[in-house]
């Protein structure tokens, strides 16, 4: 027996549809209940009675969101784009094709910054510099306070562990969760001469929506035309109010496999940090091939690609451009409801290798050129 | 304009259908037995429709439930101070499928500490470092709870588990 019995055990843990329908139905009524207190006295080690949140492990990844130079970051985002804190030793973890846990350590890992601009202009390093500066002035102010949230133990400490430091349209990276702490945010961005990555629309796929009509959606908003001319297979997109956005789609490759990608672009006066977006986490970097190239529309991009990764960007007028790339785990057909974990395991894709002629090809399906141009941008 | 992150009530049924398995077994293995996994499921999506909370995708929202129900489930189990019961006293307990009950009485009789961790990199397919950034916990720590995981898989099921 390998490790797949367990994958096999855990598909024994499952509820039918009646089952689901009955405790959904009970949800809903319970949902439209009066709220019961929200937490409960234990007493802790120590002696000291401390009121212990029911999310402990939610105000860990809270503490972990809202501190720079932590994780940060959207680090919920797409799995490619979690990243780690910096170029370092790292230890890798993985399932060989058994199913058996596979360990790696890395000295020469890396991730590459979806926002962070390594080299550039004077005026694009100006930028990134300002940007850089109001983070740390924001970190200082809100650092205080949300410690003295935490100390208070207050019930507004407990909705702030409830939004995961999303306050209003504003991502969590900023960690904003009320409206003093929000006018501060939009004080030091206008003193920096910086604009906030608010959110304008966040678009997740959902049963009915189709392909063309969420990238039509998107192209009307951040560019002049048709973003990209490929089929896209769209996972989620984000637009924010400076007209940068995100997009989480995959495209067919002629074999059959799908090039996955995460999309991004930064605006040139945005308030963002190295980990408003995450980056492409790279095990070695000393494999990545460098290489520029120009796309069908004339925009010139870096690349950096290895056998089964890429990471491309470039300067466009108005915007700062990163996209990073692999192969999906999954072909035409998805895990869906009901499956078994063998079901799971036969769609899973086996390939993962990444060549220079699939990246070029994503590269070329797309108008970068016209990203800013037009639309609601 | 508003939240385009705010959740209509059929959104919540839809977020429901999608992560009801993840969520719900993960109750289980904390609960080992149907009717607290229940509870537990329901407490976690209760919370997520009575809040307030805007995901950024939906790995974002998923990643959420998995801590909260992870948090409700051990909440319920220090707050009843419920002593374990046997598996062979449940009437919960999923009936066996292709597999002998062996390794799922393993995985539940894992530290609690363990398993969300070895949930997610078995089943979900999250790395290390995935599992960390959510938990909120270290990548040597996460890798090292499901190597100690593993380890107790081993010698729970002998020469059954090759790892």
């Amino acid at each position: 027996m390998r490790n797949r019995a367990v994958i096999a055990a855990y598909s024994g843990i499952d509820l039918d549809e009646k089952q689901a329908e009955m405790l959904w139905q009970s949800i809903e009524t319970e949902s439209r209940r009066p709220r019961r207190a929200e937490t409960t006295e234990i007493p802790m080690p120590g002696g000291k009675g401390r009121r212990l949140a029911r999310t402990l492990l939610l105000a860990a990844a809270l503490t972990a969101l809202l501190t720079a130079g932590a994780f940060a970051a959207e680090f919920f985002g797409a799995k490619s784009v979690i990243i780690p804190q910096s170029v370092g030793e790292q230890q890798f973890g993985h399932l060989d094709d058994e199913g058996n846990i596979v360990e790696e350590d890395s000295e020469n890992s890396a991730a590459l910054s979806m926002t962070t601009v390594y080299e550039g202009t004077e005026e694009v390093m100006d930028w990134q510099e300002r940007a850089a500066a109001a983070m740390e002035e924001w970190e200082a102010y809100r650092r205080p306070r949300l410690e003295a949230l935490r100390e208070s133990d207050s019930a507004e400490y407990q909705r702030v562990q409830s939004t995961m430091g999303s306050f209003g349209d504003y991502p969590y990276f900023y960690g904003v969760w009320d409206d003093e702490g929000a006018a501060k945010l939009r004080e030091i961005a206008d003193n920096h001469g910086l604009k906030l990555r608010v959110l304008r629309e966040n678009r997740i796929k959902m049963e009915g929506d189709s392909d063309e009509a969420m990238m039509e959606a998107l192209s009307s908003q951040v560019c002049d035309g048709r973003l990209c001319t490929a089929d896209l297979r769209v996972d989620h997109y984000m637009v924010y109010e400076t007209g940068a956005f995100q997009l989480s789609a995959d495209v067919k490759q002629p074999d059959g496999r799908r090039l996955a990608f995460y999309l991004c672009t930064t605006a040139y006066d945005e308030m963002i940090s190295d980990y408003t977006v995450g980056g492409l986490v790279v095990q070695d970097f000393t494999d990545l091939v460098t290489r520029t190239y120009t796309a069908v529309d004339g925009t010139e991009l870096t690349v950096m690609q290895n056998d089964h990764q890429a990471f491309a960007f470039a300067y466009l007028d108005d915007y700062y451009l990163t996209m990073s790339m692999n192969i999906s785990a999954w072909r035409d057909e998805l895990p869906a409801p009901g499956m078994t974990a063998e079901q799971i395991n036969a769609i899973t894709e086996k390939d993962f290798s990444l060549d220079e002629e699939a990246v070029n090809a994503a590269l070329d399906a797309f108008c970068f050129s016209a990203i800013g141009k037009g639309g609601a941008a | 304009m508003p939240s385009t992150l705010s959740r209509t009530r059929r959104d919540m049924r839809e977020i429901y259908q999608d992560h009801l398995k993840t969520v719900y077994r993960i109750a289980f293995t904390y609960m080992k037995n149907t009717y607290d996994a229940e509870d537990a499921v329901q407490e976690t999506f209760v919370r997520l429709i009575r809040s307030e909370t805007g995901f950024a995708d939906r790995e974002h929202e998923k990643a959420w439930l998995i801590v909260t129900v992870s948090n409700v489930c051990k909440d319920m189990l220090k707050s009843r101070k419920r002593t374990e019961v046997s598996l062979d006293e449940q009437s919960g307990l999923p009936a066996p499928a292709s597999e002998p009950n062996a390794v799922l009485e393993a995985i539940l009789a894992l530290p609690d500490l363990y398993k969300t961790a070895v949930y997610l990199f078995y089943c979900e397919g999250y790395t290390a470092r995935e599992i960390a950034a959510m938990l909120g916990e270290k990548p040597n720590t996460v890798m090292t709870h499901i190597r100690r995981a593993r380890g107790l898989l081993k010698k729970s099921l002998g020469g059954d588990f090759h790892a």
